[in-house]
């Protein structure tokens, strides 16, 4: 240990001790279970580039959509082709989302989608004199893809880490839970720091393809290359590391062929699914939450990446494009949720680098802070809007320059919301989430947004 | 027919390899030639692949067969002389070709890393790039960072900086690094003031902490042997605390970035990056007064700023942790994990100029110190993925038509997760103490290179080197950019002879050091490929480059 830093090292020693910190309250809740009756999966899904999300949840009311218009400009949608939804918020206020959305209304209407709006990275609770005055601790490169992107995955925006929200939640359940084939962290889109933790890294599955395999191994006419490298793996070696690293090869391409013979005797589902690489990806997470019990998973976290939300320029003709690409996939998920009999058991939402400016630059959008995210499941108390949506006029009180706006939902009021309902007790939410205290008390009894009800 | 083509990066995983068909030449009538009566022995020709190993990003039989004749040191000595090949022409030479539009395609961004690729393959300072390439996980900057990754001379201008100094002395190194605009954006000193009592603003302490934790001192007070040192209630002792990363954070205020070469502003607060020029004090926004550094020393008030940061250098530089602390990296980098205290110790001497006649600090000291010991010879650790790969495009002559190496190496970095200057953090790929559970944990050994050895990358390792084997090109270049190939006609003349190819291949990648059963187990896959030279050479490549022998060094 002499070279670990000092925040690996309080992170390795929090990883390590979790074994013996928790396991009693986490074995309680998530070992004992049974293989069905007790699963849970959380699926993310990356906007990346930052989506011009305050075109996806529009205010619907005369009023507030008279404002929304007077500050998008160019950018504003024409309150004809909104879809409003049957949602009339405490002080009457109505909502409406982009016409390319329909299937996000639908969703939404039924109780099975929720909205959280004004939500972006904080390293503490901020105001717009603070922000001014340059007393507020804020997130490192602000406004930046780069650093904006891994904060909504690492929840920690006052330092560059490497490890994410769902790294540290699989790192405190594979400490306790019973051990599964494969890690419980599974990505669709390459290795993230969402889901690296200090022990548990992630499963890397390709949404066409599904297993990574060995390039030839097992493939046909491919014997002598296959013999050979199964007795390169099983040859006794002198050196501890070799021994190693030939288990570790050995392991990774055994725990790959279980895996993909456990996805190639996955029922067929009725949901069919669209051919757009989030529509795949999603169906991917569908086979691999059909053959939960196969793997012997308790818990799972996904992770899909789907780019091109940068929209500086056309920010109308491409949202028109990729949204409904978003409301397709979102519903054919969760139609299958519900054909697999785990709709309450998954709960899927969304992420983006950050919200973008509410004034226009001629042509699309620039880079803003708070933005509107969506979250969907059984679980979900949908057929709501959580958070305080902004007053859309210019320079109001969060506006920091062009309708960049200080977020008024933490990220980590959003992720400890879904860690508790994931089985993350309270009293481990200080390990998943090092900050939440700035924002939430995990001793408190009410919940940290309420949308997990 | 021995080779494949790629339809699509994501077609790697979906290889198969055809290895049975016939074409071809070779045949196992070829006979080697004997060596020649004056050439280098075996046992030379071995030592001198076994310092090339670790002194290099690889090497061919010519280079092998030089060195062997040279012998070992004489070679060594004739690097540290060597000029430094700089990367930072080469981006310009793209710019050049192909202007600075940031919303190009493919992006300006990207000519840093095809200026990497044509030194890391050409050059003939091979040392000193490698230096600079370990110094590059020390001292640790990323393009994972927007404004790191857009500006096409901020990250050669930095690995310039590196190779400038690798073979200078540490405490310029330290200095370097802590004005270079790349470390100033990425650790967030660039443009950070002094305190405002008015509106209750403190200096940034991200620098100073790192500083001392990852670049000089670490955590924890060392022995000359690299142990901790110890309180009389047996707890290590920390080096520092809040209170000195406080008061170094006052130490590095006031640095903004310097003027472009071609003249306009310079100012604090400026936010247009010059990511080529080293920061420039602004003692206006410097914070004055008197420090407090470690060990007592003192940094009277009415300094500038630039002579803050020299004595602050200065106190760290001097700090006894420094040898054994960068030492054990220095070690683990180029040669084993796992060192013994004894060797550390001889590096932490080094360091010091004790017995070596040359200053505290100086680099060609501690390098001869590491790259000589008696334990380096059967130095083990677990190659870098990255490193694997790079290797294999040295030794197996990577060309293109036009003598260029426009490579990207998105398709490494996506399968293994690693490219140099891309770490996730400044962190590194690795923690220098990570133990993987196992054997090795249960042995109390370390292996950084373990931590990013998962089941995706061990597969996905396999995959690259089928890629670049089978493939139609060996490392990715962007679209209408010149592709580049391995050359296999050294080998492929070989094959004829089962053992002479493995000999060759083992001579190249594990330096004579592959065992028995694995040469044994490479002979009986190729054996019953007959008369096809290229299949058989592909077969005995993937599997001897995937195989635990070459995994590991020593």
């Amino acid at each position: 240990m002499t070279h670990y830093s000092r925040r690996r090292f309080l992170q390795h020693s929090a990883a390590v001790g979790i074994a013996a910190a928790t396991q009693m309250n986490t074995l309680g809740r998530i070992a004992h279970a049974g293989p069905t009756d007790d699963y849970k999966a959380l699926v993310c899904i990356l906007l990346a580039g930052g989506a011009d999300s305050f075109n996806m949840l529009v205010p619907y009311d005369t009023a507030r959509y008279a404002e929304y218009a007077g500050v998008r400009s160019d950018l504003a949608l024409p309150r004809a082709d909104l879809l409003p939804l049957a949602y009339t918020g405490p002080s009457g206020e109505s909502f409406a989302v982009h016409p390319g959305l329909g299937a996000v209304r639908t969703l939404f209407d039924q109780g099975n989608l929720a909205f959280i709006a004004n939500i972006g990275t904080l390293a503490e609770p901020t105001d717009k004199t603070a922000f001014v005055e340059n007393t507020a601790r804020l997130p490192l490169g602000l406004f930046s893809h780069s650093d904006q992107i891994s904060q909504w995955q690492t929840s920690v925006p006052d330092r560059r880490i490497a490890t994410g929200v769902a790294g540290r939640i699989a790192d405190i359940v594979t400490a306790s839970a019973p051990a599964q084939p494969i890690s419980m962290n599974i990505s669709l889109s390459g290795t993230n720091v969402f889901q690296t933790g200090q022990v548990v890294t992630d499963y890397s599955l390709d949404a066409n393809d599904g297993v990574r395999l060995v390039a030839g191994y097992g493939g046909p006419g491919s014997g002598l290359f296959t013999n050979a490298l199964d007795a390169l793996l099983a040859a006794n070696y002198a050196d501890p590391f070799r021994r190693s690293y030939a288990a570790k090869l050995r392991g990774a391409i055994d725990s790959g062929a279980t895996f993909k013979a456990a996805l190639d005797a996955a029922p067929v589902l009725n949901t069919s699914f669209s051919s757009t690489p989030l529509s795949r990806g999603l169906a991917q997470i569908a086979r691999v939450i059909s053959v939960r019990d196969t793997l012997s998973a308790h818990r799972h976290t996904f992770f899909v990446s789907l780019g091109g939300w940068d929209h500086h320029d056309n920010v109308l003709p491409l949202q028109a494009q990729m949204l409904p690409v978003v409301a397709a996939a979102l519903a054919e998920f969760q139609q299958s949720m519900v054909e697999l009999g785990v709709s309450d058991a998954v709960t899927t939402f969304t992420i983006s680098d950050f919200g973008r400016t509410l004034t226009s630059n001629g042509k699309g959008s620039d880079h803003g802070w708070g933005g509107h995210q969506m979250v969907m499941g059984g679980a979900v108390a949908g057929r709501d809007v959580y958070g305080a949506y902004p007053v859309l006029i210019p320079d109001n009180a969060l506006d920091v320059g062009r309708g960049r706006y200080i977020p008024t939902t933490s990220v980590d009021a959003f992720y400890a919301e879904l860690a508790l309902w994931f089985g993350i007790a309270p009293s481990e939410l200080d390990l998943v989430l090092p900050n939440i205290r700035r924002f939430y008390a995990p001793e408190s009894l009410t919940s940290p947004i309420g949308f997990m009800a | 027919m021995g080779r494949l083509s790629l339809g699509a990066l994501l077609a790697v995983a979906a290889l198969t390899l055809l290895t049975a068909c016939g074409g071809g030449g070779g045949g196992e009538s070829g006979a080697v030639a004997p060596p020649p009566p004056t050439g280098p022995t075996a046992a030379q020709l071995e030592s001198a692949a076994e310092l090339l190993d670790v002194t290099t990003f690889g090497a061919d039989y010519t280079l092998v067969d030089a060195v062997a004749r040279e012998g070992n040191r004489a070679w060594l000595e004739r690097q540290f002389t060597l000029p430094p090949s700089d990367h930072l022409p080469i981006v310009l030479r793209y710019l050049n070709q192909y202007g600075y539009d940031i919303n190009a395609d493919p992006s300006p961004g990207l000519f840093r890393r095809f200026a990497w690729w044509e030194q890391t393959l050409t050059a003939e300072d091979q040392l000193r790039q490698r230096v600079a390439y370990a110094l590059t996980q020390i001292f640790v900057v990323s393009d994972n960072v927007d404004v790191i990754f857009i500006n096409p001379l901020a990250l050669s201008s930095y690995y310039d900086m590196l190779l400038g100094n690798a073979f200078g002395n540490f405490r310029d190194l330290l200095r370097a690094v802590t004005l270079h605009p790349v470390m100033g954006v990425y650790l967030s000193h660039v443009n950070n003031a002094k305190a405002n009592p008015a509106t209750n603003t403190f200096p940034d302490e991200n620098y100073a902490r790192e500083v001392m934790q990852l670049f000089s001192i670490g955590l924890f007070e060392l022995n000359a042997d690299g142990t901790q040192k110890r309180d009389v209630d047996g707890n290590p002792i920390p080096t520092y605390d809040n209170g000195d990363i406080q008061e170094f954070a006052e130490i590095f205020t006031g640095l903004s970035y310097g003027p472009r070469p071609a003249g306009g502003a310079s100012f604090f607060g400026n936010s247009d990056p010059v990511m080529h020029v080293p920061m420039r004090m602004f003692d206006a926004f410097h914070q004055g007064g008197q420090k407090l550094l470690l060990n007592g020393g003192v940094v009277p008030a009415g300094q500038s700023g630039l002579q803050d940061i020299d004595a602050a250098i200065d106190n760290l530089f001097n700090h006894p942790n420094v040898g054994p602390f960068i030492g054990r990296l220095l070690i683990q980098r180029l040669v084993t994990s796992n060192p013994s205290t004894a060797y550390v110790a001889r590096v932490s001497a080094a360091f010091a100029g004790t017995g070596t006649g040359a200053p505290r600090g100086d680099m060609k000291a501690v390098l001869r110190a590491v790259l000589l010991d008696p334990e380096a010879a059967s130095g083990i650790h677990l190659r870098e993925p990255f490193l694997r790969f790079v290797a294999m495009n040295r030794i197996l002559h990577a060309t293109s038509d036009d003598d260029t190496y426009p490579a990207v190496g998105y398709i490494a970095q996506f399968l293994v997760q690693q490219h140099v200057l891309s770490a996730p953090s400044v962190f590194n790929f690795y923690s220098p103490a990570f133990s993987p559970a196992g054997e090795l944990g249960r042995a109390g050994l370390v292996s950084p290179e373990f931590q990013i050895s998962t089941d995706s990358t061990v597969v996905g390792l396999a995959d690259l080197v089928a890629f670049a084997i089978y493939g139609d090109q060996s490392i990715d270049t962007p679209t209408g950019f010149t592709k580049i190939r391995l050359d296999l006609t050294d080998l492929e003349a070989l094959a004829g002879n089962a053992d002479a190819l493995i000999d060759r291949i083992d001579l190249l990648f594990t330096a004579g050091t592959m065992d028995a059963a694995t040469r044994a187990t490479i002979r009986g896959a190729i054996t019953p490929i007959a008369n096809d030279a290229p299949a058989r050479t592909r077969l005995a490549l993937y599997l001897a480059l995937i195989a635990p022998a070459y995994a590991v060094t020593g």
